[in-house]
């Protein structure tokens, strides 16, 4: 068993390794690449956000009923706190370089812990701050149709756009929960610290 | 709290780039070992080991000398490595398995025309490519002949954790030399 593991322990240090030389300038101008390289990644995620705004703005022109606009009002200011939280969350992640102070379990708990908080919580600061307005739009809508048209044709879409806001959040808390699941792992390793 | 003693020119004045130029002296392969166990396209690894330097490099100016100038490397090596799996986690998470399901996938007759020592490292790799970033971080940690102490000191894991999946990580690793000897 020793000799074999000797072995392997050669065979894993005696492997060719990449290598890099980095002066001060390459390491500064590559830790600015990296930097925007994040904030692109980051300002990525807003894209959907801002789709939306521009949607909505437009709808506030075009719909001459006040309660449809001042929903297209609500959704944007909704957008808004829903980008305003995403940058307030990829901000308050701790970079790797600055966790060196915890051990790896701690650090990588730690981002466990962050990411399955978020997803916990999407029902509040993704989902939450889009409803208000999605409500008064919806009212508008309704008001705004024919009174002849079918009943339940409002009523399918209104149970439509729930569904989809309940299948979101649930597919969240799934998640949440097998973080959950990796977390109580790593507590199960840190157990009986000495 | 585990303390350690510092090499003197590790002293928690030393200028950054000093600490930062002395960690890529020492521990230099080391590093470029992890980047191996973390990323498995050769392309990406380079970019990997560029961030892992980067990163190195700035977490030196708080570097206070808590822990030794390893312990403060590995650390650093291991956080970027984990991070890089949770920023692709949707392939890690299917690929990822525990020691549980390591020890169910390792069979000693499989791979049988496997024989030279290059495809023992790939099968080597592969296997810890596929382990989860703690049982990942600790294998990459006994491969670099580190004892528990200090593989507890790196990971946070206990010394009697660290004991029970080393023991079976040598178990998973003489199953793949066995099945290497086998073919020989």
């Amino acid at each position: 068993m020793n000799n074999d593991d000797q072995d392997l322990k050669q065979l894993w240090q005696q492997q060719a390794t990449p290598t890099v030389v980095l002066t001060q300038e390459a390491l500064q101008k590559q830790a600015r690449t990296f930097q925007r390289r994040t904030a692109w990644r980051n300002g990525m995620e807003y894209v959907t956000g801002v789709l939306v705004i521009v949607v909505f703005a437009f709808y506030i022109k075009a719909f001459p009923f006040w309660l449809m606009r001042l929903g297209s009002a609500l959704i944007i200011v909704g957008s808004l706190v829903l980008m305003w939280q995403m940058h307030r969350r990829a901000s308050s992640q701790r970079m790797p370089g600055s966790g060196a102070d915890m051990s790896c379990l701690e650090f990588h708990r730690a981002a466990l812990v962050r990411q399955r908080d978020a997803l916990r919580s999407v029902w509040l600061w993704y989902v939450g701050p889009l409803v208000p307005g999605m409500v008064v739009f919806r009212y508008g809508v309704e008001s705004a149709l024919d009174p002849s048209a079918p009943f339940a044709r409002g009523w399918i879409a209104n149970v439509a756009i729930a569904l989809v806001l309940l299948i979101v959040i649930g597919i969240n808390l799934l998640a949440a929960r097998k973080l959950q699941r990796k977390i109580d792992q790593l507590d199960r390793d840190a157990a009986e610290q000495a | 709290m585990i303390t350690t003693t510092l090499e003197p020119s590790c002293a928690p004045d030393a200028h950054p780039n000093q600490l930062y130029q002395q960690a890529i002296a020492d521990y230099g392969p080391d590093i470029a070992r992890f980047v191996i166990g973390y990323e498995r396209d050769s392309d990406r690894r380079q970019e990997l080991l560029q961030e892992v330097h980067v990163a190195l490099w700035q977490s030196f100016s708080r570097f206070k000398a808590q822990c030794s100038l390893r312990t403060w490397v590995y650390r650093v090596a291991h956080n970027v490595g984990v991070d890089h799996i949770q920023r692709s986690r949707k392939t890690a998470a299917r690929d990822s398995i525990d020691l549980d399901d390591a020890e169910a996938v390792i069979d000693p007759n499989a791979d049988i025309a496997l024989t030279d020592r290059r495809l023992d490292l790939q099968r080597l790799l592969a296997l810890i490519h596929r382990l989860a970033p703690l049982d990942r971080e600790v294998m990459m940690l006994y491969l670099e002949d580190l004892d528990a102490a200090s593989i507890g000191e790196i990971t946070g894991i206990s010394a009697r954790n660290v004991a029970t999946k080393v023991h079976r990580i040598k178990s998973l690793l003489a199953n793949q030399l066995t099945a290497g000897s086998k073919q020989a």
